[in-house]
This record gives structure tokens, sequence and C-alpha cells, in this order.
């Protein structure tokens, strides 16, 4: 029989474990660094992400995957930096986003002002199941 | 002697408790709050302000990268009205202020007077110069109003269906750009939504 004494002690093992489970930062260039997930999605991956600029504004296209056989649901906003990592401009609205099984879905976004530099795409999904990135 | 140390030890409790609550700037009944104005708002089928914010954004985006404003440079444009064809009533002039914000913070066009503000602006003019209250070297001079180049104008539009308990709005805004000297139409783009219910009986 398991002592009772015992099982504080591996609830706090669990709990500081969970704490210590670290990821390695997302390398310079990926994608992963250019997005910023609200809680990792289960289905949902980004996988691609491109920017130009077209007529001195920043204009970015993101690929979503849904590889799963259900339609999934996405919530996405761009954040816009200028060179300094300032952001530039109010926060953008949340939008709304259906994607159908095994659909690639593109989303595309243009910078607000000249200024902007650099971005990030946040997403979130209600299907979140993953841990904390 | 021991209930005195237990009272210490009350005490002491209390003040770290005491020291740990910190007052929040707030004056609330409890029963308000504020929320994220960005948020996706689902709360009925009607127009709501995602949709006010997915249009405008939408539209500014697009208009953004239209080469008819790049072909001059900082182009004049002024906006028209926007026509709501819909069944619900859609303060139009509300999404056209939003796109015209997100324009203008691009640095990329400046805008003219519209038909909605030329009488203040009329008045202004016409209090600098008639009323003899404002020296003539600082009060801006009339007649020299720039035209605008292009005119922003277009149309809501929405189709709703019902049936048994599922009821279905498909919005359509559409705006076009004008080539006000020429006629033509430069730029033109929709932004379609769609928002489906289920009004379930459980």
């Amino acid at each position: 029989m398991p002592s009772f004494k015992s099982i504080p002690l591996a609830i706090a093992l669990l709990l500081l474990s969970a704490c210590a489970s670290h990821k390695p930062p997302p390398r310079p260039g990926s994608i992963n660094a250019k997005v910023e997930q609200l809680s990792e999605m289960s289905y949902l991956q980004v996988t691609d992400l491109r920017a130009l600029k077209r007529n001195h504004l920043l204009t970015v296209q993101a690929e979503i995957n849904n590889p799963d056989s259900d339609n999934r649901q996405l919530y996405y906003r761009f954040k816009w930096m200028d060179t300094n990592g300032f952001v530039v401009g109010n926060e953008e609205a949340w939008k709304p986003v259906l994607v159908y099984a095994y659909q690639k879905q593109t989303i595309t976004a243009v910078a607000p002002s000249p200024q902007v530099t650099d971005f990030r795409l946040v997403v979130q999904s209600p299907d979140n199941t993953g841990q904390l990135p | 002697m021991y209930k005195s140390n237990n009272a210490l030890k009350a005490a002491t409790v209390a003040l770290l408790l005491s020291g740990c609550a910190t007052q929040s700037p707030t004056l609330s009944s409890g029963n308000v709050e504020y929320g994220d104005s960005k948020a996706v708002e689902t709360l009925t089928n009607e127009f709501g302000s995602t949709d006010l914010q997915t249009i405008a954004e939408s539209m500014a985006n697009s208009l953004l990268q239209s080469p008819a404003l790049f072909a001059k440079s900082r182009p004049l444009v002024t906006v028209a009205e926007v026509k709501n064809r819909t069944s619900e009533y859609i303060d139009t002039k509300s999404i056209t202020d939003s796109i015209r914000s997100k324009i203008v913070k691009s640095g990329m066009v400046r805008f003219a007077v519209d038909t909605s503000a030329m009488q203040t602006q009329v008045d202004e003019l016409t209090r600098q110069n008639q009323t003899g209250l404002y020296k003539k070297s600082k009060s801006k001079k009339m007649g020299n109003m720039e035209g605008a180049d292009f005119r922003i104008e277009g149309t809501i539009t929405s189709i709703v269906k019902r049936a048994d308990d599922v009821k279905d709005v498909y919005y359509k805004f559409s705006l076009q750009l004008v080539d006000i000297e020429s006629g033509t139409m430069e730029w033109a783009d929709e932004k379609e939504i769609r928002k489906t219910s289920n009004r379930s009986m459980f």
C-alpha cells in the first residue's frame, strides 16, 4: 500500500518538473521566431511565412495547414514593429478564419505604416491541448 | 503568557496579509468589467464590432496595395457615401471612418474634407475671413482648397436566410475608388462575411 505522505511530494515534484520544462528559443529567421502561439495549437500549423515590401509597405503572407480530418477554427492578428522593435500602430482586431479539414489556408496582411520592418503573427485556436510554448 | 503569544502570532499574520492585499484603482459594483475591444464578438448574428473591424482592415489593406494610388505622390482622396442596403441599421460612416484612419496612418494618402464635414469647413473659413476678428496675414485664405483626385464609395448588402432553427446572414461590403476627373473606376474590392447561428431547443 503506498504511503499517503508520498503523494504531496509526488505532486510537488510533478509541478516542479512541469515548471522546469523549457523549450529552446526558436532560431532567428525561422517561422517560430515570427509566430506567437497563445498556447500551442494541437492541430493547426503555420507552415509558410513570407514577407516583402510592396508600395513601401511590408506585406506578409502566412500559410495555415490543417492536417486533421475536422474543420478547425483559428483566430489571428499581426503585431507590427519598427527597426527598434517598437510596436507600430494600435493593436489589430482578432480575426476569425475557418480552416477546412486537410486545407492549406493563406492569410495576408499589410503593415499599417512604411516604418514597419518586422512583424509577429499571433495565433490562437480553441483546439488547444498542448503545453504553453 | 501562552495566550499573549497566540495573539502576537495572529497579529503578525494579519499584518502580513494586509501587507499582501493590494488595492486596485477601481470603483466598481462588481457587475461591470472592461473587456478586449479587439476580441471576436459572436453574441448575435447582427452586424457587430468584429465585422466592422475586419471590413475596415481588409479594405484598407487592399486599397493600400492599389497601383492607382501610387501612380501619384500622396494623392488626395475624399470619402463619399457607403449605402446601407441591408435590412438592419448599420452606421456605414463608422466603417469608412475606420478605413480612412488606417489609410491616413500609412502616410501614403491625404484626405480632403468630405461632404458631411464641408459645412464646418466653410463656416471656419467664413469666420476667419468675414467676421473681421482675425488678422488678414494670419487668416487662412478663401479659394485655396484642393479638389480630391479620387473618391471612395461603396455599398453594404446582406442576404438573410432562415431554416428551422438556423439563421444564416451573409454580408457583402463593396468599395470602389473612382478617379474624379476622368470618372473611371481605378480600384474595387469586396469583403464577404458569413455568420450562422443555431437556436437549439435544448
